[in-house]
């Protein structure tokens, strides 16, 4: 009898467990997908004080012309990626 | 079994479909003082109102923790970083937090297309994020590259990849090997010392040490396609690829039992206080559906939202970096105060790697079955 009540005790133990741990996992994923904007970090230099208030306008696309660009990029000698 | 594949193939598809952003809005951000955009190729370059070129930007993707981290970074006409903006991550937002909060993006204010830019040398290192915080600063000299090619003078030279291979990768291979050896012992004792001996080296190394433990980011990105370079992540292939090779050949998990991290941190709880298995008769289905609606719903949700980073839920990084949020830490003392009563209950009721294991089993033996059956055809026709 009174293992038969121990049984239920730590079924129901498992039970709450379980239903907890998934109300957590729940709150982990919905922290995980809210706040995208505080998560898109940047750095802006600011707007140089000459400049025109004007907003920018969203780009327009140009084919590049083949004779713009160079075929290999210069490279300035003795100037690595390590800056060196 | 169908279901879950229906579940996974239309959460892949979807992400495949709605993960396809352009960073050409945020440009102007970039670029302050210009009042033109024109794009050429891959380069957008900034005007005045005068039309003279003040500085070009461009996109520069690398490998993160979870998936590719994107930025656009616009540059001065005289070669001065004007701007650095996240466009897209998939990493595990703890991770990333640390390094919104590193200042990292701060600290390219005062620099130069040309400079390193390197993590370590003249940019401070990200403890505890340092994947993450590496995907961002080799996006952002990739993004350089690209400006520097095509819009200055001088173009940054490619980056030597140099291989990294250092003690977690050799804890891993010899974890690997110790399990193998310990399989196949016969002495019972033997192999309960092997057992523990791996789990404690587990747990130090690539728990305590370098929390390295697998977890379901690295299935997600692996069934995403996002895989990170080898060169900055062998660890990551050996132990994805250790993994999936000996349970799809060998039909055994070698990881979970024998050099789990976490699992050897509950193991140890359970030998404290003396918790055993316990898995109630009537209840053991259920909660096995539980266990495997678990791992489908985060792996379904990373795959959808091609965030594999959001999907985590494992405490592992919360008790081995002792770093997370409120609801992390409480999900951890629940589990851990739980292992004082049950023996594993995070393996045995929770964790989304046991169900992935058990799948890739359930499609051995089919593979199998349909192998003998299609022997057995040939043989009689």
């Amino acid at each position: 009898m009174a293992q038969k009540k121990y049984d239920r005790v730590k079924q129901s133990l498992l039970l709450v467990f379980v239903f907890a741990s998934v109300l957590l996992i729940g709150l982990i994923w919905a922290d995980g997908l809210v706040g995208d904007a505080e998560r898109t970090p940047s750095y802006y230099r600011g707007v140089p004080a000459d400049a025109e208030s004007t907003p920018a306008t969203l780009p327009t696309v140009t084919p590049l012309p083949p004779e713009a660009m160079p075929d290999e990029p210069l490279i300035l000698p003795g100037l690595d990626d390590d800056g060196a | 079994m169908v279901l879950a594949l229906v579940v996974l193939l239309g959460a892949w598809f979807y992400g495949y479909w709605a993960s396809n952003g352009s960073a050409s809005s945020l440009v102007p951000q970039v670029l302050p003082g210009a009042t033109s955009i024109e794009q050429q190729g891959d380069l957008f370059i900034g005007r005045d109102a005068g039309g003279k070129v003040i500085g070009y930007a461009a996109t520069g993707e690398a490998p993160g923790y979870g998936g590719p981290v994107t930025v656009l970074v616009g540059v001065t006409a005289d070669g001065a970083i004007s701007g650095v903006q996240l466009v897209t991550q998939r990493e595990s937002p703890g991770f990333f937090r640390l390094v919104t909060g590193s200042g990292l993006f701060d600290a390219y204010g005062s620099r130069n297309a040309y400079d390193p830019l390197r993590l370590g040398e003249d940019l401070d290192a990200v403890s505890g994020a340092t994947i993450s915080a590496e995907g961002v600063a080799s996006a952002v000299r990739v993004a350089l590259r690209e400006v520097t090619a095509k819009g200055l003078d001088a173009a940054r030279l490619p980056e030597r990849k140099r291989i990294k291979f250092g003690v977690p990768e050799v804890a891993l291979i010899l974890l690997f090997a110790a399990g193998y050896v310990g399989h196949r012992v016969r002495s019972g004792a033997w192999k309960r010392r092997i057992r523990w001996g791996t789990l404690l080296s587990g747990m130090v190394v690539l728990g305590f040490i370098y929390t390295a433990p697998l977890t379901i980011t690295m299935i997600i990105s692996l069934m995403s396609g996002y895989w990170p370079d080898w060169h900055n992540n062998l660890y990551w292939y050996l132990l994805l690829g250790g993994i999936l090779f000996v349970t799809t050949v060998d039909a055994k998990n070698p990881y979970c039992y024998w050099f789990c991290p976490f699992g050897a941190v509950q193991e140890c709880l359970a030998a404290v206080s003396g918790a055993g298995h316990y898995r109630p008769r009537d209840l053991a289905r259920a909660l096995q559906w539980v266990q495997r609606g678990i791992a489908v719903a985060a792996i379904g949700l990373g795959l959808a939202l091609r965030r594999p980073g959001s999907a985590s839920f494992e405490p592992f990084a919360t008790l081995f970096d002792i770093r997370g949020g409120t609801v992390e830490w409480i999900f951890l003392a629940l589990i851990l105060l739980a292992s004082l009563i049950i023996y594993r209950p995070f393996c045995n009721y929770l964790c989304p790697l046991d169900p992935v294991v058990d799948f890739i089993a359930a499609g051995r033996r089919w593979i199998k079955e349909l192998a003998i059956k299609w022997r057995k055809r040939s043989t009689t026709a």
